[in-house]
């Protein structure tokens, strides 16, 4: 049974002394790898597989639960078996590229990354059928978005294959923050993980630093965090859709949908100075505290944007060119998504239900809260469930500020930076952005001091699924499924 | 179908900001700061100036340079009687040292020596992001949405560098992008002009010494305008850019 072979963390633990992970030899972390996908009763999904200090660590978050389960392997060897499923890909790409630990029998075994040296070339596959051609995508793209580069593969109209490289917004954060003097700057540098992000990977970064804080002290500032959280969700969700409708020419939709998402980061401007939330989640304190008569402003401009999307979203689901542009294109099965292990909003849409709001993991209980889904998986259903999401992130941001009323007598406590990690350590931090689960994970030596820190963004596993979903469709609707994914290239590239 | 969208046309009214000048931002946005050492021993200012992360702040003489600062307001925070955030969002620059603030001295945007007015008045701007953290990126598309509209001054974003008379570079500039940097930079037409947003952009801010990083490209250009921020304000770029191009906004 390879739950034997797994540390399962308690509910809501975060930090695992090294001597609790079981270690196995790698035919047997690799055995117990795949089987516990193969797991029917539970939703197991490889959140992290990767090698730090010698070691391989696998990082499974068990959905049906909301419990960690966690291994790892010694293993000196140069050259490493793959696990041989799709789920690991990704994530024994990174691990080749960081180590040149060479990997028998991976049927794609190029960086994950382009390698940073200026004569460096990535070798796209090309195809010898004169028939077929080769359409170049990127690195810079026509939008203000950011680079990365695309090959297809067509025959006339039709995409046979994708091929992505990425890299290009390499910037080696992961390194800064492990070799940050101090832990003000690794909290600036989580702010620049990824710019849509903030509000995520900063809670994800102060969950590390701050260790497991009494959550009846911190009420308030769990509140305050989970509520940026979500309206940093409803911003994104807005600018996709916005970007969704105007890329199907239905313009009244982009421009209805863009001042949405003007009024909620204005509201985090109002209250914390920044429109994309920087400077608002601090390590076990906080700067900017939302005032009571802010409170109030905050809730009438989300009153506002109720009231507006209802009648927006229910114009766009009624549009029937619009509904007959995405309906049936870039289908996802929910076999593919567990298969390529996503969470998500992707997952959300092809029916599998994953998201780390319910479990114990969050620090503020979410009532009365269902994790949104929809079967078909198709353009549309991604479409859909951003507007599902809205709606009830609309909801919760309206509870929040209620509650945060109520507390309002707690003191503000001013931000701790000189707190120590746990010794010898393995420190897990999930949040739910708007794309999904994002774990960053640290690793304390005997001295407390950060050995190694690394980011998984939910982006990272989607992007062969980008290409994968585009197989056998027109060209002309890659960039619309492209925004139905709007995956991050930062969160991947690091 | 059509009397949905006439409604919702009408309820969401015209949003657009009416007076790009005359906006004022909520009191917590850091702007432009005002700064002074008075009262502070040797010991403090060594310790303010190494609490900022990205060196931001010079103690001899005092000092804080904007194109550096992530306009966080931890030194605020720590310093409230000597730093301070105001709201002035218009912060840019021709020169590179025009953005550092000096002790007990008012600060403000300059007028540009030489404003490029053979644009007549329109300027089409091609964006490259080398790194940039999607801060500025969404802050730049913000610029021409129906909020700010920008385009309503002449100003837009265009996906060819062929069409463009400038570019607007963001991110710290990663070796991977160093090439795409210079290739998109040549592929627009003389006379061009080089406009650099926000921090990362400016300094390489927090990245500037990681081993992914090439900033070569800022040695061979020169970049006619820095817009300061981290990332950038929406009014900011607008007022910046039609200040480079001879007007006020
Ligand atoms: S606000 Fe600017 S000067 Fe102050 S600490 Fe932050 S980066 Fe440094």
């Amino acid at each position: 049974m390879y739950r034997d072979n797994f540390y399962i963390v308690p509910d809501g633990v975060r930090a695992i002394p090294f001597e609790n992970i079981p270690e196995l030899t790698f035919k047997d972390f690799a055995s117990c790898a795949v089987e516990a996908l193969d797991d029917d009763t539970k939703d197991n999904v490889p959140l992290a597989y990767f090698q730090s200090e010698g070691k391989f660590f696998i990082v499974l978050f068990d959905y049906s639960t909301g419990n960690f389960l966690l291994t790892s392997s010694k293993s000196p060897k140069k050259v490493i078996n793959s696990l041989g499923v799709d789920a690991y890909y990704q994530f024994e790409r990174d691990i080749y590229e960081r180590s040149k630990v060479s990997i028998n029998n991976h049927p794609y075994l190029k960086p994950l990354r382009r390698p940073c040296s200026n004569n460096s070339v990535f070798d796209f596959e090309t195809s010898t059928n004169v028939s077929l051609h080769e359409v170049n995508v990127g690195p810079v793209h026509a939008g203000i978005i950011e680079p990365g580069q695309f090959r297809f593969t067509c025959n006339g109209e039709q995409v046979l294959s994708v091929e992505i490289c990425l890299g290009f917004q390499r910037r080696g954060i992961e390194q800064l923050i492990v070799d940050s003097s101090s832990n003000r700057k690794r909290m600036l540098l989580a702010e620049q993980i990824s710019g849509d992000s903030v509000v995520a990977n900063t809670i994800a970064m102060s969950n590390i630093l701050e260790g497991q804080l009494d959550a009846n002290q911190y009420q308030l500032i769990f509140h305050e965090r989970a509520l940026a959280l979500e309206m940093e969700r409803l911003a994104m969700h807005f600018a996709d859709l916005a970007a969704l409708a105007g890329d199907c020419a239905y313009y009244l939709g982009q421009i209805a949908i863009e001042p949405l998402r003007t009024t909620i980061i204005n509201s985090l401007q109002l209250w914390c100075g920044s429109r994309s939330g920087r400077s608002l989640v601090r390590p076990s304190g906080s700067f900017y505290r939302l005032s009571l008569d802010e409170i109030d402003v905050v809730t009438n401009n989300i009153n506002n944007v109720k009231k507006l999307f209802s009648d927006i979203s229910s114009n766009l689901l009624s549009s029937p060119s619009l509904l007959s542009r995405l309906d049936g294109k870039c289908q996802l099965s929910q076999h593919s998504v567990k298969a390529f292990a996503l969470r998500g909003t992707i997952s959300k849409a092809s029916n599998q239900p994953r998201d780390i709001r319910i479990s114990s993991y969050s620090q503020v209980p979410y009532k009365n809260f269902t994790v949104q889904k929809l079967s078909k998986g198709d353009l549309l259903s991604r479409l859909k469930i951003r507007i599902m999401e809205v709606n009830q992130s609309i909801d919760i941001v309206l509870e929040f500020l209620n509650t945060i009323k109520s507390i309002w007598y707690e003191t503000s406590k001013f931000p701790v930076y000189d707190s120590s990690l746990p010794k010898s350590s393995l420190i897990l931090s999930p949040v739910e952005g708007f794309r999904g689960t994002i774990l960053h994970v640290a690793l304390s030596d005997q001295n407390s001091t950060l050995a190694d820190y690394r980011i998984f963004d939910p982006s990272m596993m989607a992007w062969p699924v980008l290409a994968y979903a585009m197989k056998n469709q027109q060209i002309s609707d890659f960039p619309v499924c492209n925004k139905s994914f709007n995956l991050s290239y930062l969160a991947n590239d690091l | 179908m059509i009397f949905d969208a006439i409604k919702i046309f009408f309820s969401h009214r015209k949003q657009t900001i009416k007076s790009i000048p005359n906006s004022v931002l909520p009191e917590k946005y850091r702007g432009v700061p005002e700064i002074t050492s008075d009262g502070l021993s040797s010991e403090q200012l060594k310790e303010l100036q190494q609490l900022c992360p990205t060196s931001a702040i010079e103690v001899k003489p005092f000092s804080l340079d904007m194109g550096k600062c992530l306009f966080c307001g931890e030194c605020e925070k720590c310093f409230p009687n000597n730093i301070h955030f105001t709201n002035q969002w218009k912060i840019w620059a021709f020169e590179r040292k025009q953005l550092i603030v000096h002790a007990n001295e008012k600060w403000h945007a300059p007028e540009p020596a030489n404003p490029v007015t053979l644009l007549n008045k329109t300027i089409r701007m091609r964006q490259l992001c080398a790194g940039g953290d999607m801060g500025c990126e969404l802050e730049l598309g913000a610029s021409s949405n129906v909020n700010f509209d920008m385009e309503r001054f002449g100003m837009s974003f265009t996906a060819s560098p062929r069409h463009a008379e400038a570019m607007v570079l963001t991110g710290p500039i990663t070796k991977n992008m160093s090439f795409a940097a210079e290739s998109t930079f040549s592929a627009i037409a003389d006379p061009k002009l080089l406009i650099l947003s926000g921090t990362d952009a400016i300094s390489g801010g927090m990245f500037v010494d990681s081993p992914d990083i090439d900033r070569s490209f800022l040695d061979r250009h020169k970049p006619d305008l820095y817009i300061a921020g981290s990332p950038a304000h929406p009014l900011n770029i607008i007022s910046s850019i039609a200040s480079l191009t001879g007007r006020t906004l």
